[in-house]
């Protein structure tokens, strides 16, 4: 991997007050690799997810996209970066359409102004159309092209959280960051969401750090693993490095 | 794949035929007298009343935020606008503002006020939007006092006599006022249906999310709140070229009270339910004249037993459609996009 890589960051922390919740945590991630992040309840893991995406601004470090600052960007201005992200307890909107669900994401790539809308120029039906065609294409490599005008609170567990990560990659990142996908689902949708995972690496040509609990999926699928505990890194390596280290061990069973 | 985005000439122009028919059989009925000048008037506070709540329900439906200062915008649309033509109707005689047709300067007056009030739409709304639920509520109802204060004191809107003899256009130009209140409903219907409305709407129901997915939040929704306001500020100024006096008690903390309930009835999130809302809450105190003193009562227990019934509001969300109508009574079975609803919603 001789290219820039698509996410870095050096030294990167933040403190609530005097409490050190992420401190000294370097993460490099390549070109299309798969990256999990594991450790124990509290370890900070979603707090690590939060500056990623901008929702807290880091107290020390910065974070690189592409080789790009992304020092004081808004969550909303990571998006557009590059950075997307499904949340730990699924956040869709609700009572908006599947189909709808995924138009918002396209929304930052659309260009025509509110005037336009008003007026409906052939630009807004142009670029409406373009984006049904868009989502529904979307849907289709999720297939949930059929339940696309059903209200998004009325799907199934499962398909929510695959909403979910439709919904992130409308948003046409580089980096996608999923918050415990398997969280709750049955050992059925877990190896239907590993099968999903490794289909968008492949169609979409895009980086995953993984935040997990599930050790099978976390095992099988990722390339590298991070371990954090108490806002710090105690282990990186290979699924089959980490398995074997004491510090990882001693961390989740409380030696 | 079939291509389901496309302009629904069919129902734009069944839509603009039925509106063209209403305005023809208001218009005829006023010309034979059979409305008289009583229901004109009631009929006039029922458009102002649509535009304040559907605009309304922009703030409260669609972007899901609790606001109770439409009452001040109207006001500043309300005072701007009637300043205006007032000044211009005692220049000199002869003058050049005067030799222009009123229905221009009643035109510009309107969209002045409208414009002042979305100003203020945006400075209050960046500090105010920060703040959400019960806090942005509690802020918008001191704005909206705080305004009707200040009208109260200034010399220029007459102070606490307030202004006099204001020309009476609204009642002139019926027509202009009815296709104001259309145009005002498309052009909201229009924006609530785009990709500007689908991001206020991701912000209501998730703005955590919705700013995961590179909606910017802020610029929504103070979008939203100073669209809300231009168009109070133009329902303000039909309603003081109506009226033709303005008090800064007109438009007090329970006025916005009422606009909120219209919405709330109608139902959050639907324009026709704040429409038929409108209409209904705007005649029903006057149809209940006859109880004389139980008519609050009556509109009250009305008011519960909706809620009771329906908390959602008449309408729900949802929003009626002309065309969606007729292809179900052709039995066309599948259910066309409702493109075109607010239009041929109207009465």
């Amino acid at each position: 991997m001789t290219d820039t890589p698509v996410l870095k960051a050096e030294h990167l922390g933040i403190s609530f007050g005097g409490l050190k919740a992420v401190s000294d945590f370097d993460i490099q991630i390549g070109q299309n690799e798969l990256v999990g992040l594991i450790g124990p309840n509290g370890a900070g893991k979603t707090t690590i997810f939060n500056l990623l995406t901008g929702v807290y601004q880091p107290t020390e470090g910065v974070i690189y996209l592409n080789g790009k600052s992304m020092a004081k960007k808004k969550p909303n201005q990571m998006v557009k970066e590059g950075i997307a992200r499904t949340f730990q307890n699924i956040r869709l909107f609700k009572e908006l359409s599947v189909l709808d669900n995924v138009k918002v994401a396209f929304n930052q790539g659309m260009s025509y102004s509110v005037l336009k809308s008003i007026f409906r120029t052939p630009s807004y039906w142009k670029e409406e159309a373009e984006i049904d065609r868009k989502a529904r294409e979307l849907l289709a490599v999720f297939h949930m092209e059929d339940k696309a005008d059903s209200l998004a609170q009325n799907l199934p567990y499962g398909q929510q959280r695959k909403l979910e990560i439709a919904r992130a990659l409308a948003t046409n990142p580089k980096l996608l960051l999923l918050d415990e996908p398997a969280a709750g689902m049955n050992p059925t949708e877990t190896a239907e969401l590993m099968d999903t995972i490794s289909t968008i690496r492949k169609n979409f040509n895009i980086s995953i750090l993984l935040i997990e609990h599930d050790m099978s999926l976390v095992m099988s699928i990722c390339e590298r693993l991070i371990v954090i505990d108490y806002g710090q890194i105690i282990a990186k390596g290979t699924p089959y490095e980490i398995a074997n280290n004491e510090k990882v061990i001693g961390a989740y069973l409380g030696a | 794949m079939k291509d389901t985005v496309k302009v629904p000439w069919k129902a734009y122009i069944l839509n603009a035929f039925c509106t063209v028919l209403i305005f023809v059989a208001l218009s005829g009925m006023i010309e034979a007298k059979v409305i008289d000048k009583y229901i004109q008037g009631i009929i006039m506070l029922v458009f102002v009343n649509i535009i304040l709540a559907v605009s309304l329900n922009l703030t409260t439906g669609f972007l899901g935020q609790i606001a109770l200062g439409h009452a001040g915008f109207m006001s500043i649309g309300a005072y701007t606008s009637a300043i205006i033509t007032k000044a211009v109707k005692d220049l000199p005689d002869g003058s050049f503002l005067q030799s222009l047709p009123p229905q221009l300067i009643f035109g510009v007056a309107l969209l002045a006020g409208g414009i002042l009030a979305a100003l203020f739409g945006i400075l209050v709304g960046i500090p105010a939007l920060r703040l959400k639920g019960d806090y942005l509520a509690i802020i918008t109802l001191g704005f909206g006092e705080i305004i009707r204060v200040i009208m109260e004191n200034l010399e220029i809107t007459g102070g606490a006599q307030g202004l006099r003899s204001i020309p009476g256009y609204s009642t002139k130009y019926f027509g202009m006022c009815y296709w104001i209140t259309i145009l005002s409903i498309v052009i909201l219907y229009m924006l609530v249906r785009s990709r500007h409305g689908r991001a206020i709407m991701a912000i209501r129901e998730d703005d955590i999310a919705s700013e995961a997915v590179g909606i910017p939040n802020t610029y929504y929704k103070v979008m939203a709140f100073s669209v809300a306001a231009f168009f109070a500020g133009i329902a303000g100024g039909i309603y003081a070229h109506y009226l033709r006096i303005l008090g800064a008690k007109s438009f007090n903390f329970s006025r916005s009270i009422e606009i909120i309930v219209i919405v709330v009835l109608g139902g959050m999130g639907s324009m026709t339910g704040s429409i038929v809302a409108a209409i209904a809450l705007t005649i029903l105190p006057e149809a209940l004249r006859s109880f004389s003193d139980y008519r609050m009562l009556a509109y009250s227990i009305a008011l519960i037993v909706v809620m009771i019934f329906k908390p959602s509001g008449l309408f729900g969300r949802y929003e009626f459609s002309l065309m969606g109508c007729i292809d179900k009574i052709l039995g066309k079975g599948k259910k066309r996009s409702k493109e075109t609803a607010a239009e041929g919603s109207v009465k």
